[in-house]
């Protein structure tokens, strides 16, 4: 081993790992003795079989996602179950339980309008800490839900808030300390819809319905074992990565298709993943389809912003309208992640931006690599489903139907004003120790600190800085949303989506409660910290990719009141 | 390139055991001859990743498979007779048989 130093060896043997992961899903292998002169044999055009064979879960009456006002909902049990994601096969499964009406409903979608409070207990009936955030919400921190408040097995923990915020699809799910991507993994997720009359008059303006033309879209990557099982093991190098998954399931629904008629269709978009982005289009045969930018993480935008992809990071919310008008004929459209170079970057020199010597060139950054060079489409292997691959997502098969005349409104909100910030921006660097820990300014989370201190009503700039020898990281902070200002040194794929505007991208005119930044990317936010609850507040500012979470890219900061 | 070349070995050693046999303008597995002696199957339970019907091969998300002495691993094999892959479809569950003949793998049961 001297010669080929361990470092090296872990690089290599993952990249064989991955190596092996991959080809499976891309070629066929012959052999002419087992273990020898081994060469991949090409599938044939035809051979992968993406049929997308199973129905779409929308939300019901009752069972998973059932849509019901938040407001009726007094306690919410934190469950282990067994849930078939694959049809016919059942998986261990963690679930948000709630019993409304008599009716048992899995990982319910709150429905809420400003004002309305919200009192109920959550229950933990796991095995070990949990405690639910309240993604995207204004809260006082208690009731923001965190690590520090998490709560042990059967232990309850009573929320009491009200909604202060605006119309928007916000999120719910688990936040402890270190292990919040398992549970999310595991099931732990579901949507709070906020709607107010803006979203009401966009309703009736093109006769959106919930569950029907107005349908939730939450992606989520998953493993699952040789019993189809769901499985989430992670090496420390994966870990460093971030989990990917071997399938793509949308709703929990593997290969779903989804049965649409020729008109517009309202997409609320959730990246529910632990860590994968996506490129997302609409396309029908090679030709992608125009949609429209409606909505970000703060609700929705202005005016719609006409875009044929966008990117979203994990936790991050798109709200679109797809005008399936446009498509021709009844060839299928497909909502796909077109392909991108995910840029795994982290073992690139800092300061040329090139490859560091000695790396293993071509076959991008595996995770565990400490020297390797990423190329482009540098990819890592998630089982068999490299981030940045092309993949589709959802099947939507246009059925005949009646004639359709709606419009998109050409207005359809009015944003808060951007509240000007004085003075120099506080600047927070996004890198790692070499040593396989992200942090944000070299701090990595510890519970009893609070690196950044801003002052209630304050209103700041923050820089956000992706170094270049990184990979792209969702940030994500509690308590308050933001407006994003300006984008530079973005990579091109980030900048040919840019607007005139400051390199911003469409869904940087809304409001945000979470920034996906590119390595060597530098975004500049704007925070007004003016909010109605006394005493300090402590909030979390982290990575929203949960392995980086888990493993300590957050900081948590303190509002002086 | 000495990396590069350990990675492909240490693939093939990941995955070559298994490879699945294909000469080349051979015969179809389903015309295989009587089984060769000392011709082993192995039994055990997979999930489908992908079927192509044409080529008759399955890859498959597989457990240990006893009598093979084969680890769990996800891999492309040829079966007997593309007719069984008729029925089945990705992301299914299935129970299958891998047999050995001392040059190639071929399942001859899957359900």
């Amino acid at each position: 081993m001297n010669r080929f130093p361990r470092r090296r060896f872990i690089a290599a043997s993952a990249a064989a790992a991955g190596l092996c992961g991959l080809l499976w899903r891309r070629s066929v292998f012959a052999a002419t003795d087992a273990g020898h002169k081994t060469a991949p044999v090409s599938a044939s055009p035809t051979a992968p079989e993406e049929q997308f064979t199973n129905r779409l879960r929308l939300p019901g009456a009752s069972g998973l996602y059932a849509a019901v006002a938040a407001k009726d909902v007094k306690q919410i049990t934190v469950s282990e179950m067994n849930f078939e994601i694959l049809p016919r096969i059942s998986s261990p499964f963690w679930a948000y339980v709630a019993e409304v009406g008599g009716k048992r409903l899995l990982n319910p979608t709150l429905l809420a309008r400003p004002g309305d409070e919200i009192k109920l207990r959550m229950v933990n009936r796991l095995k070990q800490p949990t405690i639910i955030h309240w993604h995207g919400l204004t809260n006082d921190e208690r009731n923001d839900g965190f690590g520090n408040y998490q709560v042990d097995p059967g232990k309850g923990f009573d929320y009491a808030f009200t909604v202060r915020d605006r119309a928007a699809n916000y999120w719910y799910h688990p936040h402890p300390h270190d292990i919040a991507g398992e549970q999310a993994y595991k099931g732990l997720a579901g949507l709070l819809i906020v709607k107010d009359d803006d979203e009401e008059k966009l309703a009736r303006a093109l006769d959106l319905a919930v569950g029907v033309t107005d349908i939730p879209l939450v992606i989520q990557d998953r493993s699952f074992n040789f019993e189809g099982k769901l499985e989430y093991k992670l090496s420390r190098e994966q870990m460093f990565a971030g989990f990917l998954g071997e399938e793509i399931p949308v709703n929990l629904t593997v290969r779903p298709y989804f049965d649409a008629a020729r008109r517009i269709y309202r997409f609320r978009i959730l990246n529910g993943s632990n860590a994968r982005s996506y490129r997302l289009a609409f396309a029908q045969g090679k030709r992608l389809l125009d949609y429209y930018l409606i909505g970000t993480d703060g609700g929705l935008l202005e005016q719609p912003q006409k875009v044929r992809e966008a990117f979203i990071g994990a936790a991050q919310r798109l709200d679109v309208l797809l005008d399936l008008r446009a498509a021709s004929g009844s060839e299928p459209v497909f909502l796909k992640s077109l392909a991108f170079d995910p840029m795994h970057n982290e073992s690139i020199d800092e300061k040329s931006g090139k490859p560091a010597a000695g790396a293993m060139q071509g076959m991008g950054a595996m995770p565990g690599m400490q020297s390797g060079g990423a190329g482009p489409h540098a990819a890592h292997a998630g089982g068999g489903l490299m981030d940045g691959m092309e993949i589709s997502l959802l099947q939507i098969n246009i059925k005949s139907s009646a004639e359709y005349k709606r419009q998109i409104p050409s207005q359809l909100s009015q944003l808060p004003k951007l509240a000007a910030a004085a003075g120099e921006p506080r600047r927070l660097t996004l890198g790692h120790d070499r040593k396989g820990n992200w942090n944000i300014n070299g701090w990595r989370f510890n519970m009893h600190e609070t690196p950044v201190t801003v002052q209630r009503g304050a209103r700041e700039i923050w820089l956000l800085r992706n170094n270049r020898a990184s990979m792209p990281h969702p940030m994500h902070i509690h308590g308050f949303q933001f407006r994003v200002l300006e984008r530079r040194d973005s990579p091109a794929q980030v900048k040919a989506l840019a607007t005139r505007n400051n390199g911003l991208l469409p869904q940087d005119m809304g409001l945000l409660d979470t920034v996906l930044v590119w390595p060597g990317e530098s975004v500049r936010i704007a925070l007004d910290f003016s909010h109605p609850f006394s005493g300090d507040q402590t909030y979390m500012f982290h990575c929203h990719n949960l392995e980086h979470e888990d493993t300590g890219m957050m900081i948590g900061y303190k509002l002086k009141a | 390139m000495k990396y590069f070349l350990l990675i492909m070995l240490l693939a093939a050693a990941g995955a070559g055991s298994a490879f699945a046999h294909h000469e080349s303008g051979g015969q179809h597995p389903g015309q295989a001859q009587a089984p060769a002696a000392g011709q082993k199957t192995g039994k055990g339970t997979g999930l489908i990743q992908q079927i192509d019907r044409e080529k008759g091969v399955v890859t498959i998300k597989h457990g240990p498979l006893q009598g093979l002495n084969m680890p769990g691993m996800t891999m492309s094999y040829l079966v007997k007779d593309k007719s069984m892959l008729s029925n089945l479809q990705s992301l299914q569950k299935v129970r299958f048989e891998l047999t050995y003949d001392g040059k190639r793998y071929l399942i001859t049961n899957i359900k």
